[in-house]
């Protein structure tokens, strides 16, 4: 038994605490960074998994504008690959009494289906099962009443506007908690939603289909999954495009019809009415005759007074009964020439009548949460590729070194146990034990954080915007292990190794104190000129920094890794808060787009107009063209949507936006050969100024569009261009469709108020608020604030342990040089200032360098992690370099603080006296 | 006048059965000017006494008078005051700093004492024109000892305390280093105290004090001290 052997190497744990503690904390933060964000993506992808296959969530929907034919869905059925298929209607009605939008669907069966949290779902058509996060609002058992947008209670679409609720469920087409997407009903975002059953609906023809597929595997968002989905609604797109442009000529063609059975009527109508006049006409003469003969026959005397007086009396009724034939068919005239008026528009109407659209779009276009849900995965992950590697970097440089050290200062020792004629194994024992502790718990102790604070953390900050619960965070083992791997290569090998060099001397030397690293002449010796005018203190300084270049130089990594992680948090706070106000208040700067129907009535337009003109509060507005199209660079999986704004005056629409080149902050012009692009689509599409991108229309239609400038904007696409460039990129002419408002009180109440006015137009179709995306920047601000906050809070506590351990090591192995000072009678701060310049030095050094790293990280990660319909300003602000710096002196300084204390309490005397 | 008065110095570490006086009721007096070598066998309590006179701990009671005053009183800022103003130290093991050449060694406490000698003449004092700007570890024994001399004298102390001072060298090295304390001793009027074990070299002082147990075995003055060349150990 080598009791005493053990009782040694446990010992070792009292003896050197702080170092034990420190390796420990360093291994356990890079753990704790390395899990944390590698296992938050995946986390939160299979709980979104998980909440989208409990509620049977569609792979894809299709969304048409007009009710869908037996024949169409017939067709839809037998579109390749389709597993099930459920048609279901949608209505969006105003809860009255608030300007809320609430969305009605109508119950599924199989595909997307609603989860009861409380009650039960709707079995007749005057019940309704409401969002789970109406549960604190509503009752059971209460009724809710519907309006339409004028406050009226009929909605077109809808039954009834009087429901009972009857219980709360959740759903995986609304993801979001805000924001659940735009309406024609309320303020243009829709509030709420509900589930009422399917006779609800006064059309049976249905709008909505909810597709799943058969040759789909594998999870949501993975690339296999995403990937088969597009391909195949790529496939059933065109197919589609046809059948709406067929649905088109189909309904033209039922309407022409019926139109040709009017016509045909109004003019047998007319050919009667003809008939009449020629009857009327005839009948005038025929009486006129009569009168003549009469009058003849009374000069002539030939009839008897009486026999006048009655034939005078039946003509005079005759005229009568003529001049009320006439009265009638002139009214009938007029009647039939206003039918025919009416016909004529009804014709026009038809002609232009709008294009059906069967868009078919996977869970990443038809459900915004879902995307989003799945790039603020994809964000952590892209962190989790950069932050990791510093801390690892670091502790694992700190680790080597303190390994290193220990292994020197146990020199004599390992000599005495050899010596004795304890094996080689047997000596490095200590080291094994000591590293594999340290290691073992460290990885321990990150993983755990690791595995549960960390992604609870991050989820917390962005379940903020999701209904999506039950986070889960099962332990990842591959990243354990990886790290435990890790982790126990930092401490047992540079201890190892360090060990292994020395057991190849005899013990003899190895008992004889290890001479101290003597001096040398340093380079800057030889330049006289510079070297004699250096304080002495100096001098030293240099001297020592030149004498231990190898933690000189990981002191200055370890510094620099700290403060570029610093800096970096403290720049991605700054340049997400920065986007709000350069979006808001330098480059957009109307407030709502009002959307209104180009073919609603002429008059119908016109009151949209004016009401937009009039509102209170507007102070600027005007006409443009407004158009969601689509586009997908190369590489990225799903369509991008652009606002496409045509300004009916280019001039005028100068107040509404700054269109400015990001670079220089010209002003763009709009050009009769080309559009305005966003940044983030030049930067998605690889897209130079003469470059040409394709869009895609919501009706299938994809054009080619010339790009003529690029302009500054952080979130969101959107595609300018003037009416000339529109007529000869799409072959027609551009619909004025939309007004650009400008308010004098820009708060989202008074933005929300102006919305709900212009809504409640007849022509309206949906008011677009331009902060939308504001509260979308907000929310990944607020989810990645949290995020920094965790990065700051590790990266100072990373960069104060290394400091310690740095200064530790530096003090401990001059101790007796400090001991000699001190007792050559160097005051407490001067024999601290002695060692402690040279970190001083080092760690301005390793700030200085830092911020090089910081502004570089920086940037890559400010590239990189944004969505794809979002950039942020790469600028860091000057604030960003003094924060890091200060606070990284304001650690080395703390560290400072408790090594003089230490320093202070050395015993000088016992340090001289020994050899070592 | 004494220069220094210890009176009933004790110097006591531990309390009750564990007590251990390492000084114990110490009394004595050393004039201006003398060569003092105290001496007595290992853990006498002698390099507890040095440590006292220098400054470097305090005594657990007593007074240790040094040019008038009570140093025994003294808060630890106080006593890192007078080490640097007043004091030398050489000890056994040179301890100089393996950084520095041996003139930068020696500057080190010249620069921090107020009333410093001009450090290259110090130099060439103890024999060491020639090393000037050798690191230690380019020097033999006897010259990194020289240079730990030097250190000490170039702060002009009042008082030079040596603490075995030839313990880690050869005879005749050490010889030149007792020789080097003796004349600076004599040139410079400067109080010199020396603590060893080594009892032969005795009648080099002008005053000898005897140290066993803590306690002053003998003090006595030596009227005529013998130069450290006649004097064979």
């Amino acid at each position: 038994m080598k009791k005493m052997l053990w009782r040694h190497v446990l010992r070792e744990f009292r003896f050197s605490f702080a170092r034990f503690l420190s390796i420990t904390v360093l291994l356990g933060l890079g753990v704790f960074v390395l899990i944390g964000l590698k296992v938050t993506g995946p986390d939160m992808r299979a709980t979104g998994n998980d909440y989208y296959t409990t509620h049977r969530m569609a792979d894809a929907e299709i969304v048409s504008n007009t009710g869908i034919t037996k024949a169409d869905q017939t067709y839809m059925r037998h579109l390749p690959h389709i597993k099930r298929i459920e048609f279901g209607a949608t209505q969006d009605a105003v809860i009255k009494g608030t300007n809320s939008g609430i969305r009605l669907t109508s119950k599924t069966d199989q595909i997307s289906t609603n989860q009861v949290t409380k009650g039960r779902l709707p079995r007749n058509n005057h019940e309704i099962a409401l969002s789970n996060r109406k549960k604190s609002y509503y009752k059971i058992g209460q009724s809710l009443h519907l309006v339409n947008n004028q406050g009226k209670a009929t909605i077109t679409g809808l039954k009834h506007t009087t429901y009972q609720i009857v219980g709360f469920v959740t759903s995986s087409d609304y993801l979001m908690k805000e924001n659940l997407g735009a309406t024609s009903a309320g303020t243009g975002q829709i509030a709420t939603f509900g589930v009422v059953s399917k006779p609800a609906f006064t059309s049976s023809q249905p709008t909505v289909v909810r597709i799943t597929y058969n040759n789909v595997y594998g999870k949501s968002y993975s690339n296999q999954y995403e990937n088969q989905v597009q391909v195949n609604v790529d496939t059933a797109e065109n197919r589609l495009n046809n059948r709406a442009q067929n649905r088109r000529k189909q309904l033209q063609h039922t309407a022409l019809i019926k139109l040709n059975r009017t016509q045909a009527k109004l003019t047998t109508k007319q050919n009667q009415l003809d008939q009449q006049r020629t009857q009327l006409t005839s009948a005038r003469q025929r009486l006129n005759r009569a009168n003549q003969k009469l009058a003849q026959m009374k000069m002539v005397g030939a009839v008897s007074a009486s026999q006048l007086a009655s034939q005078m009396a039946q003509l005079t009724a005759q005229r009568q009964q003529l001049h009320q034939n006439q009265m009638k068919i002139t009214k009938a005239t007029q009647k039939l020439t206003s039918a025919q008026a009416k016909l004529k528009t009804q014709r026009r109407k038809i002609s232009k009548l709008p294009d059906v659209t069967y868009q078919i779009q996977s869970r990443n276009d038809y459900n915004a949460g879902y995307n989003q849900f799945g790039e603020d995965a994809k964000r952590i992950d892209v962190l989790s590729n950069t932050f990791p590697i510093i801390f690892f970097a670091v502790a694992l440089l700190v680790g080597f070194i303190t390994m290193s050290r220990m292994a020197e200062e146990k020199r004599s020792e390992i000599g005495t146990l050899r010596a004795l004629g304890y094996t080689r194994l047997d000596t490095m024992k200590v080291f094994l034990v000591y590293g594999t502790t340290a290691g073992l718990l460290g990885s321990a102790l990150g993983a755990w954080l690791g595995t549960s604070l960390l992604p609870r953390r991050i989820f917390a900050a962005y379940a903020a915007n999701f209904v999506i619960p039950n986070f889960q965070t099962p332990p990842s083992l591959f990243w354990i292990s990886v790290s435990i791997i890790i982790s126990l290569m930092c401490t047992l090998i540079p201890a190892l190794w360090a060990t292994a060099v020395m057991l190849k001397e005899r013990p003899a030397i190895l008992m004889l104190p290890k001479p101290p690293k003597s001096g040398s002449k340093v380079l800057l010796e030889r330049l006289p000129f510079i070297w004699q005018h250096l304080s002495f203190n100096n001098k030293v300084t240099i001297r020592n920094l030149a004498r231990y270049k190898s933690r000189m130089l990981m002191t200055i990594i370890g510094v620099l890794g700290c403060t570029a992680l610093l800096i970096t948090g403290f720049g991605i706070r700054d340049s997400l808060n920065g986007i709000v106000t350069t979006q808001y208040q330098d480059i957009i700067h109307y407030d709502v787009i009002g959307v209104y129907n180009p073919t609603a009535s002429q008059e119908e337009q016109t009151d949209y107009r004016q009401a937009a003109a009039n509102l209170k509060g507007v102070k600027h507005e005007t006409s443009i063209g407004y158009e969601t199209v689509t586009f997908r660079p190369k590489g990225v999986s799903n369509n991008q949507p652009i606002s496409l704004i045509v300004p009916k005056s280019t001039t005028a629409f100068r107040q509404f936006a700054t269109l400015r080149s990001p670079a220089t902050k010209k002003p763009l012009h709009f050009s009769n050969n080309g559009a305005i692009i966003t940044q983030k689509m030049a930067v998605l599409g690889h897209l130079k100024v003469g470059d040409y991108l394709t869009v895609e229309r919501t009706t299938g239609q994809k054009d080619r569009i010339r790009v003529a400038g690029i302009t500054e904007m952080y979130a969101g696409h959107s595609l300018y261009m003037n009416e000339a460039y529109y007529r000869k990129a799409f072959g027609h002419n551009v619909q004025e469709n939309a007004k650009m408002l400008m308010l004098k009180d820009r708060t989202t109440q008074n933005i929300d108020h102006i919305s709900r006015q212009l809504t409640k137009q007849d022509a309206s179709l949906t008011a677009i608020q331009s902060d939308d995306a504001k509260t979308t920047i907000n929310h990944i601000l607020a989810g990645l604030n949290h995020l920094v906050v965790i990065i700051i809070a590790a990266a100072s506590m990373l960069a104060f342990v290394v400091l310690f351990t740095l200064t530790n090591i530096n003090v401990s192995e001059r101790i007796r040089e400090l001991s000699t000072i001190k007792v050559l009678g160097f005051y407490p701060m001067e024999v601290v200032m002695y060692v402690y310049r040279e970190t001083f030095i080092l760690t301005l050094a390793g700030i200085f360098s830092g911020f090089i790293a910081g502004a570089w990280l920086h940037n890559y990660i400010m590239q990189t992690l944004p969505p794809e319909t979002a950039m942020v300003k790469m600028t860091l602000l000057w604030t960003n370099f003094t924060t890091a710096g200060v606070m990284t002196l304001i650690f080395s300084v703390v560290v400072m603080g408790i090594m003089a204390y230490k320093i202070n309490r050395v015993d000088m005397l016992g340090a001289l006296k020994s050899v070592d | 006048m004494a220069y220094i008065d210890v009176i009933h110095e004790s110097k006591i570490y531990g309390s009750g059965p564990q007590e251990v006086r390492a000084n114990d009721d110490v009394s004595f007096e050393i004039k201006k000017g003398e060569l003092t070598v105290i001496v007595g066998a290992s853990g006498a309590g002698k390099s507890t006494l040095l440590n006292i006179l220098g400054g470097m701990d305090t005594p657990t009671k007593g007074q240790v008078i040094i040019n008038q005053k009570d140093i025994a009183q003294y808060s630890s800022r106080k006593m890192t005051t007078f080490r640097r103003t007043s004091i030398g130290f050489v000890f056994q093991f040179y301890n100089l700093i393996p950084n520095l050449t041996a003139l930068e060694n020696v500057e080190l406490a010249s620069q921090i004492a107020p009333n410093a000698l001009d450090v290259s003449q110090v130099m060439v004092d103890v024999g060491l024109k020639d090393r000037m700007n050798n690191f230690p570890a380019q020097l033999s024994g006897g010259e990194q000892q020289r240079v730990a001399i030097a250190r000490a004298i170039a702060k002009n102390p009042e008082l030079l305390l040596c603490d075995e001072p030839t313990g880690a060298l050869d005879y005749q090295t050490g010889k030149s280093i007792l020789m080097l304390l003796q004349n600076f001793s004599h040139q410079t009027k400067k109080n010199v105290v020396i603590v060893t074990h080594n009892g032969m070299i005795k009648p080099m002082a002008d005053h000898v004090i005897e140290i066993g147990d803590g306690k002053v075995k003998q003090d006595q003055l030596n009227a005529n001290p013998v130069p450290v060349e006649q004097i064979e150990w």
